[in-house]
């Protein structure tokens, strides 16, 4: 390159965007997207549309929840009104399976009393730190927490005078988490008559105090239905329930359910647990004493506890982590539904990198290539892969400066953009070539028009990039998440090769062709 | 023969080309075999495994259809290139059937833990991945770098309101752009008609070549319409901005554009074919039919540019012209 040339204005914007670009890329590092980095990405839907507000709070609750686990790298985020999308570095399946559980959970608490709700998760300012001990057959364990003044107050107030004067007969509480209200329950007569009387912890064998099951209706909230072989179900009494619950054993029943586009939930037993507690999400059953209950709300202790049982220590470990995490993170407004994982292993991820930025390198050259053969003219080569190495540059540069992070969808953009960028360096020239005639009449004709012919190529060039540029903004406001990068990088693609690769492309090939005419 | 030549002797007859392809190209689109719909919009799995020892695809494609009950089933055996070795592996690819909602439990024939050995059960179509993952995993020995992704219906339905709200605006658009560019109605109608007829091919060779409509597709399509109004613009540069006197007749400025046009499509494929060569070797499927989509696009613009548009505008052009001809 000579010195006239380095004097244009239009090279010296295009070497200072070099410059800078490559500036800031060693500064800030170019970031790579989970389809390069390796993780995994969950979305999850809400049974309803939130507004703005709940949904950020909701965004906030599920990264605490995630924070209490205690994985790293881990981004929340609201998409439109109804989803959340979770990031997370981590690709373990076991460990993936323990967050989608954590996150699943709405995490609504409620203390029950003779079918009344007392207490709620906002009355609970803190969780004190479990305790597990070996008991009957298994573990118990406690997760003691703080009441607010107003849950101190609507606590001793709800159960005042629910034992009688001798202390002999007491109300238990009943403290749920997520507790199915209003729901349908159908559960089988043979699972009935096991249950009848339900024992007050979670072990079947249990040779504690047992309830009658009404109790644990009443508390649910729920409207149980027994039915065996014989029964005839009436749909019409299933159709405005919110949920049906249904036990494995009557599986034959979902046709029917589906028909009607009736919502169900199928509950799995689990070992020695009396279904009714799973299926109710029961998490703890304590009788009331009449300290507690004669006790008034001004000098009552802030203190309760979430008792249990558990067969193993494992168990107990596992059940009261997950209580205290949900306790401590409050209330999702809404029930939550995975509708999308995306997982990518980062031995995987860095393969899938390395790879692209070689095929790039690849489509470079078999582009110069091409081009070299068409105009067998070696000096039109280089400055077309010296624009398209800037536009790479510049592209990324961008990308790190907003940091963007690189996923599969940007990296297709780069190669679309400079890929059909190639294209307009072919029109300008083939216009710059074709000015240049034979003989000296056409040299003289050729030095009119060379400026002319640049402004007609870039009519087409601006034509084409708007209209490519125009395609591209619906598809990044649709926001759909995996095609962001690619409207993004397209676009930023398009603007660096109209506004400053090619116009400096024009500049250097008509001084290489004609010699700076 | 010159272009040039072929369109002076040819243009009218050459219209009968795209005629007839467009008939074609309506039949492969909408009735046989017909666009399918992606796990984007209808919901599904998408599994990508390294598969060190090698195994039966077709074996494999049969099995997870008998187990599952789904049929739209798709196993593509590849080979990856990781740390300097070929690795062979597979993709598994499986769309809900239609209707399938997320209340919906998927029958499987095979046992769950909890329920006796042969029982027919029922999983919910979020455990319907583990089940599938567990299939591979006894049917493929030593499966490692699983890649996987899900998408519920429910999401689907989002996705595709969302691509449908996007196309619209999109083509509102860019209808507007054109229009500003040429400020006249004659090449806009060109530019979008041909516009039109260039999806149109792209969807009937989407349907040939059995790759289903999906968020990237839908993506490309845009794109690459975008993309063909390149070419569109050059050739009515050529012929309406630029005069007889200067760069000879209709047919000479139409041939001129061709050169131009057609080494242009072919730059545009030769990058292509690379990054399909990279969604081949990397197995990223998503990336093999984004190119492939690319590369039907190139081939459409090439017929309906220079095979439909230029006819048609030397036919415009030349009304203007004859009496100085």
């Amino acid at each position: 390159m000579s010195s006239p040339l380095l004097k244009n204005w239009k090279v010296q914007f295009l070497i200072a965007m070099l410059l800078l670009s490559v500036g800031i890329i060693l500064a800030k590092g170019i970031q790579l997207g989970i389809d390069f980095k390796g993780g995994t990405i969950l979305t999850f839907r809400f049974d309803k549309p939130l507004t703005q507000d709940q949904i950020q709070q909701s965004a906030l609750i599920v990264s605490k929840r995630l924070d209490l686990t205690g994985l790293s790298s881990i981004s929340v985020k609201a998409w439109g009104n109804q989803y959340l999308i979770v990031e997370l570095s981590e690709t373990n399946p076991q460990k993936i399976k323990e967050i989608e559980n954590s996150v699943l959970r709405q995490g609504k608490f409620e203390t029950v009393v003779d079918g009344n709700v007392i207490l709620t998760g906002k009355d609970i300012v803190a969780v004190n730190p479990p305790v597990i001990y070996p008991a009957q057959m298994g573990y118990s364990w406690r997760v003691p927490f703080q009441l607010s003044p107003e849950g101190v107050r609507k606590f001793y107030t709800g159960v005042h005078g629910k034992c009688d004067v001798t202390g002999e007969h007491c109300a238990y509480t009943f403290m749920y988490i997520d507790r199915p209200a209003g729901a349908v329950l159908l559960m089988p007569k043979d699972v009935y008559e096991n249950e009848k009387k339900v024992p007050v912890e979670p072990n079947i064998n249990s040779t504690g105090t047992r309830l009658d099951i009404n109790e644990f209706f009443v508390n649910a909230g729920i409207k149980p239905i027994i039915v065996d072989k014989n029964t005839k179900i009436d749909v019409n009494a299933l159709k405005g329930a919110p949920l049906v619950i249904l036990h494995p054993e009557l599986n034959y029943l979902v046709p029917l359910l589906k028909e009607n586009n009736i919502p169900y939930k199928i509950v799995e037993p689990r070992k020695n647990v009396p279904w009714i507690w799973t299926a109710t999400n029961l998490q703890s059953v304590v009788r009331l004493t009449p300290g507690v209950t004669n006790v008034s709300p001004e000098n009552a202790n802030p203190e309760l506890v979430i008792e249990g049982w558990a067969p193993n220590k494992n168990d107990a470990e596992r059940v009261t982590s997950e209580l205290k995490i949900l306790l401590e993170s409050g209330a999702l407004p809404a029930g939550l539904k995975l509708v999308s994982e995306s997982r990518v292993p980062a031995t995987y991820g860095e393969y899938l990198f390395y790879t692209f930025l070689l095929a790039l390198l690849a489509a470079m050259i078999a582009v110069a290539t091409y081009i070299a053969i068409r105009y067998r003219e070696w000096r039109v080569t280089g400055p077309i892969i010296l624009t398209m190495a800037s536009e790479i540059i510049m592209i990324f540069a961008f990308a790190a400066l907003v940091n963007w992070k690189i996923d599969v969808a940007s990296m297709v953009g780069i190669v679309a953009s400079t890929g059909t960028g190639v294209d307009d360096q072919i029109v300008i020239t083939d216009e710059l070539l074709r000015g240049r005639g034979k003989g000296e009449d056409a040299e003289k004709k050729a030095k009119m028009g060379v400026i002319a012919r640049v402004k007609r190529a870039f009519f087409i060039i601006f034509a084409s990039a708007s209209a490519l540029t125009v395609a591209m903004i619906p598809v990044w406001f649709s926001g759909i998440p995996a095609l962001k990068g690619f409207a993004l990088t397209t676009i930023v693609g398009v603007l660096v090769g109209v506004f400053i690769t090619r116009p400096a492309f024009a500049e250097i090939l008509r001084h290489v062709l004609h010699k700076g005419a | 023969m010159a272009t040039g030549e072929i369109y002076r002797k040819y243009h009218k007859k050459l219209l009968l080309i795209p005629a007839a392809l467009f008939v074609v190209y309506v039949i492969l689109a909408f009735f046989a075999p017909g666009l399918k719909y992606g796990m984007d919009f209808r919901g599904g799995i998408l599994i990508t495994f390294n598969a060190p020892k090698g195994f039966d695809a077709h074996a494999l494609e049969q099995t997870i259809r008998k187990e599952t009950g789904v049929t739209d089933v798709h196993v593509i055996p590849t080979i990856t290139f990781q740390g300097g070795k070929e690795v062979p592996g597979g993709i598994v690819e499986i769309v809900y059937p239609e209707n399938i909602s997320e209340n919906t439990t998927v029958e499987t024939n095979a046992a769950e833990p909890s329920i006796a050995a042969g029982a027919k059960s029922s999983i919910s179509v979020e455990q319907y991945k583990d089940h599938i993952i567990k299939i591979i995993q006894q049917n493929v020995p030593g499966i490692s770098n699983v890649v996987v992704r899900t998408v519920a219906p429910s999401l689907g339905k989002t996705f595709w309101h969302l691509a449908a709200n996007m196309a619209i605006w999109a083509v509102i658009l860019l209808t507007l752009t054109v229009f500003i560019f040429f400020r006249a109605g004659t090449p806009t109608a060109i530019m979008i008609g041909s516009a039109i007829f260039d999806i149109l091919g792209m969807l009937a060779l989407m349907a040939l070549f059995n790759i289903p409509l999906s968020m990237n597709t839908i993506v490309i399509l845009l794109m690459m319409v975008g993309y063909s109004i390149d070419t569109d613009i050059l050739l009515s540069t050529h012929l309406l901005k630029r005069t007889q006197r200067e760069e000879g007749d209709a047919f000479a400025r139409a041939a001129r554009a061709a050169s131009t046009g057609i080494h242009m499509s072919g730059t545009t494929l030769t990058a292509m074919i690379f990054i399909y060569l990279v969604g081949y070797i990397t197995s990223n499927l998503a990336v093999m039919r984004i190119a492939n989509v690319m590369i039907f696009g190139v081939i459409s613009d090439l017929i309906v540019t220079w095979l439909l548009n230029a006819p048609v505008m030397i036919e415009l052009v030349r009304k203007h012209e004859q009496p100085v001809a």
